[in-house]
């Protein structure tokens, strides 16, 4: 069962408990635009829980199309090799899986400008190649002349959970956070901001697998996730210190983990709090939030 | 029932959004006499300060830095508590920056001849300065803006103008993205083919004194712009935009 965009997943055989959502930065309001953060969520029937959350470049001209499309094929890709090659069993075959779907997923965008008619340009292979590049790795080729991959920039980040890891992969900001057993925090990826504060990695860029951050860790020692896009990093991050915002966090999993409360009315408490003054006086930006929680850890 | 209350946000340094505003404070500023250019430039800055004090986020994490080149050769702006104070200084303290909201706008006079290239390489090193100390404070920052205006052409000598060419199209491009680097004219005797050497980008003329405001009111909404903004949002410098 799968649900994209803002909507929260209602999956009732679950195993993990799931609340997201999405508000527009207020600017976003002001300007008629709409969010460009996306996020999917699918849940693999053989038990693991798929995470993506893009956040398309303001500067990009089909920023909304390309976080879009970035989350729904990272999470199909991930599934089809999760139901093909079954679960991996170490770190190295985690990775590799992360790396095939951050492939796949570029892949996938780079297709999208072949599709879209060039403005009469036909697409031309880059000639220039480096001879040390695998000539079946299409996606470090550039894109055609025409139309441009930039105009579908966009971060992403992914997650997948199952009973025994926690695998996730992040290009650009935001951030993953994860919340152990007995209680402690930690930031598995941190925001990928360069020089200034105001730039990123995208997926969408030349060379873009050197940017990527790789997190495999045992899940039994995780009890919940949380994972958003840059515009909660100024809430959430204590940045001196490096490290999650604890009482940002705790209380914020102790809400999601509320067993006798419906997802619906979680949410939507979510939903309030992404558009409150204090969260807001940080950045209009587009704000989205993901919180998973572990069953075993749900409490009334 | 445990309620989202209890959340508590993080507090982090502001990200500092660094613009040099680089004046020329040259005597034909003060023609015509009955229509001054400088006097015009003054209210353009009153008109900055109180737009920059309207965004609560912008007013905070702007801050300005001001450089003249034109009455007394070329200075730079110390502040005390908002105040603007013109030196020729030397070494770089917290006091050339001023925080937006504690901006009170200088009233600048104008006299002598333009020397712009030293300024330009005024202003760089202030970019240059107030970075590395962002860096080994550990503040987050924007990429700093550098805004020129001026009227005429450069009494440096031919060999500096190129220097600072060379200068600003070694930091203002794709790969070192060091600063960004606009340049606006003001007619009638602005030398524009001289600008647009010294300047990467496009430079804009002023369609006539009254666009002053108009330009000040573009700057100002361009930083608010920033501080807000999604990632890699474009600005360009319209010459229609703020026509006077």
């Amino acid at each position: 069962m799968r649900t994209q965009g803002h909507g929260h997943d209602r999956s009732p055989t679950g195993r993990w408990r799931v609340l997201a959502n999405s508000v527009a930065g207020t600017s976003h309001k002001e300007r008629d635009r709409q969010c460009e953060d996306h996020y999917t969520i699918l849940r693999h029937p053989g038990g693991a829980l798929l995470l993506a959350l893009a956040d398309g470049a303001g500067s990009a001209t089909r920023a909304r199309e390309g976080a879009e499309y970035a989350t729904r094929v990272a999470c199909e890709a991930a599934a089809d090799m999760l139901t093909s090659q079954g679960e991996p069993n170490d770190v190295d075959a985690w990775r590799a899986l992360l790396q095939a779907v951050l492939q796949k997923t570029r892949g996938a965008l780079e297709s999208l400008i072949k599709i879209a008619p060039a403005r009469g340009d036909e697409p031309v292979p880059a000639e220039n190649s480096s001879d040390a590049l695998n000539a079946t790795d299409q996606s470090l080729l550039l894109p055609p002349a025409g139309l441009s991959l930039q105009e579908y920039d966009t971060t992403l980040q992914c997650v997948i959970t199952t009973e025994q890891w926690l695998a996730a992969a992040q290009i650009g900001d935001g951030a993953v956070v994860v919340q152990h057993t007995d209680g402690s925090l930690q930031a598995v990826t941190w925001p990928d901001h360069g020089v200034y504060i105001n730039e990123t990695r995208f997926i969408t860029e030349y060379g873009y697998l050197q940017w990527v951050q790789y997190v495999v860790r045992k899940r039994p020692e995780i009890r919940g996730i949380a994972m958003f896009s840059d515009g909660l990093e100024f809430a959430a991050l204590h940045f001196k210190s490096h490290q999650p915002y604890e009482p940002f966090f705790t209380p914020l999993f102790a809400f999601a983990a509320q067993a006798d409360v419906s997802e619906e009315y979680l949410t939507a408490k979510l939903a309030d709090f992404l558009e409150s003054e204090d969260v807001c006086a940080t950045t209009n930006d587009d704000k989205t939030l993901i919180l998973a929680i572990h069953p075993d850890e749900e409490s009334s | 029932m445990k309620t989202l209350r209890d959340v508590r946000l993080s507090t982090n340094p502001d990200p500092r959004c660094l613009c040099v505003l680089l004046l020329d404070t040259s005597d034909s500023m003060n023609q015509p006499e009955g229509d001054k250019p400088i006097n015009r430039l003054n209210e353009g800055l009153r008109t900055l300060q109180m737009d920059l004090l309207e965004d609560p986020l912008a007013r905070r994490r702007v801050e300005l830095a001001l450089v003249t080149f034109g009455k007394g050769g070329v200075q730079v702006a110390e502040f005390e508590l908002g105040h603007a104070k013109l030196i020729t200084e030397l070494g770089i303290r917290n006091e050339l920056f001023v925080e937006a909201r504690d901006f009170i706008p200088p009233t600048l006079s104008a006299d002598n001849g333009t020397p712009m290239s030293s300024a330009i390489h005024k202003a760089l090193d202030l970019v240059r300065d107030r970075k590395d100390q962002y860096d080994s404070e550990g503040l987050p920052y924007y990429r700093p803006w550098v805004f020129m205006i001026t009227d005429g052409q450069p009494t440096d000598p031919p060999n500096e103008v190129e220097s600072a060419a060379k200068r600003v199209h070694e930091t203002d491009n794709e790969e070192a993205k060091g600063v960004v680097f606009y340049a606006v004219g003001v007619p009638p005797q602005v030398d524009m083919g001289t600008l647009a050497r010294i300047s990467v980008r496009q430079p804009t003329m002023l369609q006539g004194a009254g666009s002053f405001k108009a330009l000040f009111l573009w700057l100002s909404r361009s930083q608010r712009m920033r501080v807000h903004e999604q990632v890699g949002t474009q600005h360009e410098l319209d010459r229609v935009e703020i026509g006077g």
